[in-house]
């Protein structure tokens, strides 16, 4: 642990969002995209040019926000930053057509069906592909990447932890050759805690808190990796319990129903604040948690605009 | 939803994840079993405590009768619910040991390296597996009946509804005939592209691409997959045929694909392109379910008028604020429903599941949530 401790007061020495690879992750449908793209606007506009990657075949963002199209070639969002969608496959190709400089031969490579069912089998390929296209820019591997920032909209929990462990184990695996090599200069970019950070989205609730903690204490155990948790829609109500539960208690009218439900509601939140609180003070958590609130009746852009208020201090020098 | 429950033997829920996918699958199935059939609820990865509402064992494949309670079934007796967790690996290799026809072969594969993946972490082997669990249980019998006569799968979440379909495909597409006969030959150790191990029947063009790879990755990676190949091809008919077997049952007219979704302008959109995206492929897609859709109840504007003393005046007046910035989300998102309801095809039933007060974890909360969803229209 001891290695541990000193990577995160590395990792303390700037601002968290202004690390070259920022990764995002948490349970499905807690909001990792919008906290992505929030994340890139902020970047953005702390004067860092910035791409924002998604993670597989079809793209969140082009219905999220209106895009004409998202491709693996980086194009302006409209946002500030760039955007690119980035799978196994186009990375793997651009890279092959990179090594290979003959159109000939990637031709035959990718248009083989037989090729393309290797490639898939290849266990792990596809990740180190992904992974490796993210690193390109430090290890000045592949066709030239220029941006300060990258932040990576990544899968849920379980399949982010296996990508981020797939270059150790392939370097293990193949021990020589390219890729191998490849593998242990991702995996050592992933562990420096200056150049790569995880930002874990949760909700504030019983099930995302849960795969939160298990997920922060994984990567903690196997990466130096600094941990941002961020907590999505939390209810921000100008009443406490106190008084919700004061007019609940008034009768039996629509009105006080209505309070009692919003009182039911803030108590479970307030008993997963304090859950976070107390993962803090185990130091599972060794950052204060940043909270965004449940956004009402905002487009997915005023959204994105509106979290990134609440996430301010993440680019800003400590 | 009732009809469907009860005019179909195969109801496949798909969706992104963290939807309430399997908690939708316990619901339907609870359903089913309160409507008197025999049900088998195949589930991925649940929460724990939907897990041990259902009396699910976490660590094994074995399906468990879940207890009944009399209101849980018709007063005759009839129904029952069994419900299983898929364990990827276990059926996977369960899989291997039943259909291998070389022990010898079986060994290597279980010594290679890429094996351990093939059957845990590469995508498309969950949905490979689900779909090999759903096609054992179709095949169960007891006595002279179908053991089944409701099979409920959820599915693995994928990133869009329509994957889950493809994915399987991957697994299956690397053991076509034309793939496997390269590797017959099992004196592979270096030189790949030497004599003898790479068939002559391959052309030109795949040599030419095979010795790309193998600049790329190395040739210690290469032997790996050679060697992984020539020990799956023992299994590489009877993968085929399961598969075909069961695309015939995800086709036929007793099957179909329930949408879980969650209220989100984006999963919307995808939504109303799932069922053509489905039809496409000769899959139906039956009915789509919108999780937390709306509250369970909002007043009306004039209850929340009501008369409140003095004291809590002031606080009461920052309550009302708080309902009409709901009430005004509500009228928004209401509206984005029934634009998504006019454009979503007709066969499709779409049913909106509001967003409880409290999580349902229960077997009762799962109970009526079950009777909400039959109802449904």
């Amino acid at each position: 642990m001891q290695g541990n401790q000193a990577g995160v007061d590395k990792g303390n020495l700037q601002s968290f969002a202004a690390r070259p690879y920022v990764f995002v992750s948490g349970k499905g449908g807690v909001g990792k995209s919008l906290v992505a793209a929030a994340l890139a606007v902020g970047a953005t506009e702390s004067g860092r040019r910035t791409l924002l990657v998604e993670t597989g075949d079809r793209s969140y963002f082009r219905d999220f926000l209106e895009l004409s199209e998202v491709d693996h070639v980086p194009r302006a969002s409209g946002l500030g930053f760039d955007l690119a969608i980035w799978s196994g496959e186009s990375c793997l190709r651009e890279y092959v057509l990179h090594l290979l400089k003959l159109e000939r031969i990637y031709k035959i490579f990718f248009e083989n069906k037989v090729m393309k069912a290797l490639v898939n089998v290849a266990p792990g390929l596809g990740e180190i592909a992904i992974l490796g296209k993210v690193t390109s820019g430090i290890r000045r591997a592949g066709p030239p990447l220029n941006y300060d920032t990258i932040i990576v909209d990544m899968p849920a929990t379980g399949h982010a932890l296996a990508m981020f462990r797939t270059p150790k184990g392939m370097a293990e695996a193949i021990q020589i050759g390219p890729i191998a090599q490849h593998s242990s200069e991702i995996d050592r970019l992933l562990r420096d805690p200056a150049i790569s950070g995880l930002v874990v989205v949760t909700l504030l609730e019983e099930l995302p808190i849960a795969e939160t903690e298990e997920f922060v204490n994984a990567v903690k155990n196997e990466f130096q990796m600094p941990i941002q948790v961020i907590a999505n829609r939390q209810l921000d109500l100008p009443l406490s319990e106190v008084e919700l539960t004061a007019i609940a208690q008034l009768g039996n009218t629509e009105l006080s129903k209505y309070a009692g439900g919003l009182a039911s509601q803030l108590k479970n939140q307030n008993a997963m604040i304090a859950q976070l609180g107390e993962m803090q003070k185990r130091e599972t958590l060794q950052r204060p948690v940043k909270y965004i609130p449940r956004f009402l009746s905002l487009t997915p852009r005023e959204m994105v605009q509106a979290a990134k208020g609440a996430l301010r201090d993440l680019w800003m020098r400590s | 939803m009732d009809a469907l429950i009860n005019e179909h033997r195969v109801l496949v829920c798909v969706g992104s994840g963290g939807v309430g996918k399997t908690t939708m699958a316990a619901a339907l199935a609870l359903r089913g079993r309160q409507l008197g059939r025999r049900v088998l609820v195949v589930t991925v990865d649940p929460a724990k405590r939907l897990a041990s509402a259902l009396g699910l064992d976490l660590t094994g494949v074995e399906e468990r009768l879940v207890p009944a309670s009399e209101v849980s079934r018709p007063a005759d007796g009839s129904g029952t619910l069994h419900a299983a967790v898929i364990d990827s690996k276990k059926i996977f290799d369960g899989f291997i040991q039943t259909h291998a026809t070389d022990p010898e072969l079986m060994k290597r594969l279980s010594k290679n390296r890429l094996y351990e993946q093939l059957s845990t972490t590469l995508s498309g082997s969950q949905e490979f597996t689900a779909l090999e669990k759903l096609l054992q249980a179709h095949e169960a019998t007891e006595g002279d009946h179908p053991k089944y006569d409701l099979i409920i799968l959820d599915t693995p979440p994928t990133q869009h509804a329509i994957d889950f379909l493809s994915a399987p495909d991957r697994i299956r597409g690397l053991f076509q005939d034309n793939i496997t006969k390269w590797f017959m030959n099992p004196a592979a150790n270096s030189g790949f592209l030497g004599q003898g191990i790479v068939s002559n029947l391959i052309g030109r063009g795949t040599r030419a691409a095979l010795k790309s790879l193998e600049v790329l990755t190395g040739a210690r990676f290469i032997e790996e997959l050679i060697d992984f190949f020539y020990s799956m091809q023992s299994i590489q008919k009877e993968l085929r045929n399961r598969s075909e077997a069961v695309n015939s049952i995800l086709k036929s007219r007793s099957s179909v694909f329930v949408l879980v979704t969650s209220f989100d302008v984006a999963k919307l959109k995808e939504a109303q392109h799932l069922n053509g995206h489905l039809k496409k492929f000769g899959y139906r897609l039956g009915a789509c379910i919108l999780n937390r859709a709306f509250p369970d109840h909002l007043p009306s504007e004039s209850e929340m008028e009501q008369a409140t003393p003095e004291v809590l005046r002031e606080s009461v007046a920052r309550l009302r604020e708080v309902y009409k910035k709901v009430r005004a989300d509500h009228t928004v998102r209401f509206h984005q429903f029934e634009e998504f309801e006019k454009h979503v095809d007709k066969d499709v039933r779409v049913v909106r599941v509001p967003e409880y007060r409290q999580d349902i974890f229960g077997l009762d909360d799962l109970e009526s949530l079950a009777r909400f969803l039959g109802d449904a229209k």
